[in-house]
């Protein structure tokens, strides 16, 4: 059985200013106590709020809410980048974070040496990216680089290995948080296919979009974020309704 | 205790990750190189051949096996100096890495320090073969102590880098700070002399330097051929400890803030 649980979750965010003083500002400021005091303080908010859901499977959780709601610090909590500064997240099942493409590159090591590096980063073992090695490179289409270091590449070439390799896997538990489209017309439209079978293939899932309709398309419950708080929980029509009414204050 | 030991083997998970690292950032550092790996070696004989060769021909210095002494310390003191001037930054420069990937903080540390590891065995090893072919070393029963020697430096070494991969993070000036505290500590190491040769006073303060025990555990086999004391090896015993547990206390309660502070 899989399983994401989320309990309670809050996280504080400092926020540190990048404001330096200088020697004798420091000084200074040292012998007064009142604005020593203000000095060592960072200042903090909650960027998630007592977030609580669990996910069994089967369940397709959609994530919505303006910018800054908290969405992509959700989806980082749940795949451990960052810890909660309260509450618990559990999670049963292996996870595969879709959160920003490229997320383990490398300029100075070449193609190959990113593919394998970001495939132990995500808990793979050697034997299971031979496997999938053949098929990334043909994916991306760059069979004559790859032995070229990264800074080579053009920035399409980047984004297609990224994509390639981010998309190889197919996990039980998805967390995706919208793509960014890279390549030509060809290459989208294949990077589309995959990840509607990604999509299709994953036991549980969890996406993060600002696109209502592929959110309505494939989830089938929703949480509306704001503030850092869960203001809708539930089904996914009410809860674009909802969204759409009382938090983007948008008409229809 | 026990979460020292499970931080090491949720880390040791991600071994591919380390190895990957190192021998890729090998790779990297002498690409196009005509001569590569031999310049690990050649770099450290020029460089410290020179400074030998001058100081020793100064009366003070002219102590018995000067060249075996100072090849030896320089050589493991560079091995610390480059760790530990780095360290400030492994946080920094893995920035990219750590805001989009959930891997324990620990992974990108042991990669630096097997790094630089990798680098000193290399140059480490040939330098006391070639040595010994011209006198300076000797390779006898006693060298098999060589690697703990080396295990306890290693440690130790860890520990102050946890630290300062910590605090390099929130205190940025640390970057500028340790090259130049490094510089300091060489000078402060019984490398380019003997702790014989310094007034009293000074052979205090080098013995409250703990690099000039880790110096002298792994002389003791291959410039004089003798087996460590034991009072020697109890001393680097206790500072790899408390160093490694100081290290470990910092990174603890400090690695989920590191995040926010990048």
């Amino acid at each position: 059985m899989h399983q994401v649980k989320v309990e309670n979750v809050r996280l504080e965010y400092l926020k540190f200013t990048d404001q330096i003083y200088t020697f004798k500002e420091y000084v200074t400021k040292l012998f007064s106590w009142k604005t020593r005091k203000n000095m060592s303080k960072v200042s903090s908010f909650y960027a998630l709020d007592g977030i609580s859901f669990t996910l069994n499977d089967g369940d397709k959780l959609g994530v919505i809410g303006l910018n800054g709601a908290g969405k992509s610090t959700l989806l980082k909590v749940v795949c451990g980048i960052l810890q909660p500064t309260e509450g618990v997240v559990e999670v049963q099942g292996n996870m595969q974070p879709l959160i920003e493409v490229g997320a383990g590159f490398n300029p100075e090591f070449t193609g190959r040496e990113n593919i394998y590096l970001n495939g132990y980063m995500l808990g793979f073992n050697k034997i299971q990216i031979q496997e999938k090695e053949k098929e990334v490179i043909e994916f991306a289409g760059i069979d004559d680089f790859i032995d070229t270091p990264i800074k080579y590449y053009s920035s399409g070439m980047v984004a297609r290995l990224a994509f390639a390799i981010a998309t190889s896997i197919e996990p039980e538990i998805l967390v995706f948080d919208e793509m960014i489209s890279a390549g030509d017309i060809s290459f989208i439209e294949k990077a589309k296919k995959r990840i509607g079978e990604l999509l299709e293939k994953a036991k549980i899932m969890i996406i993060v979009s600002h696109d209502l309709t592929l959110i309505e398309d494939i989830v089938d419950r929703v949480i509306v974020l704001k503030n850092g708080s869960v203001v809708y929980d539930g089904e996914t029509t009410g809860g674009i309704q909802y969204y759409k009414r009382e938090v983007a204050k948008v008409e229809g | 205790m026990f979460s020292i030991v499970s931080d090491y083997k949720e880390a040791f998970k991600y071994k591919y990750v380390i190895g990957s690292f190192v021998s890729s950032n090998l790779k990297v550092r002498y690409r196009r190189s005509v001569l590569g790996y031999v310049w690990t070696v050649l770099v450290p004989i020029f460089q410290y051949g020179v400074i030998a060769i001058v100081l020793s021909q100064l009366a003070r210095s002219a102590a018995e096996n000067y060249f075996g002494n100072f090849f030896s310390g320089a050589i493991l003191f560079g091995f610390f100096s480059a760790a530990v001037s780095k360290s400030t930054l492994v946080f920094l420069s893995n920035e990219h890495y750590l805001k989009k990937v959930a891997i324990p903080k620990l992974v990108y540390i042991l990669s630096d320090v097997f790094y630089e590891l990798a680098n000193f065995l290399i140059s480490f090893v040939t330098i006391v073969l070639v040595g010994t072919a011209f006198g300076i070393f000797k390779v006898s029963l006693p060298v098999l102590f060589v690697p703990v020697g080396l295990i306890l430096f290693v440690v130790f070494i860890l520990g102050i880098i946890k630290l300062l991969a910590v605090a390099g993070v929130f205190f940025r000036d640390l970057k500028y700070i340790v090259p130049v505290l490094m510089q300091a500590t060489f000078f402060m190491s019984p490398i380019a002399y003997t702790i014989e040769q310094m007034p009293k006073k000074f052979q205090i303060i080098i013995a409250l330097n703990p690099i000039y025990y880790f110096l002298e555990i792994i002389r003791r086999p291959i410039v004089h051929g003798k087996m460590p004391e034991v009072e020697l090896i109890m001393i680097c015993l206790i500072i790899s400890i408390s160093s490694f547990l100081i290290g470990r206390v910092f990174l603890k309660k400090f690695e989920n803030k590191v995040i926010f502070k990048l």
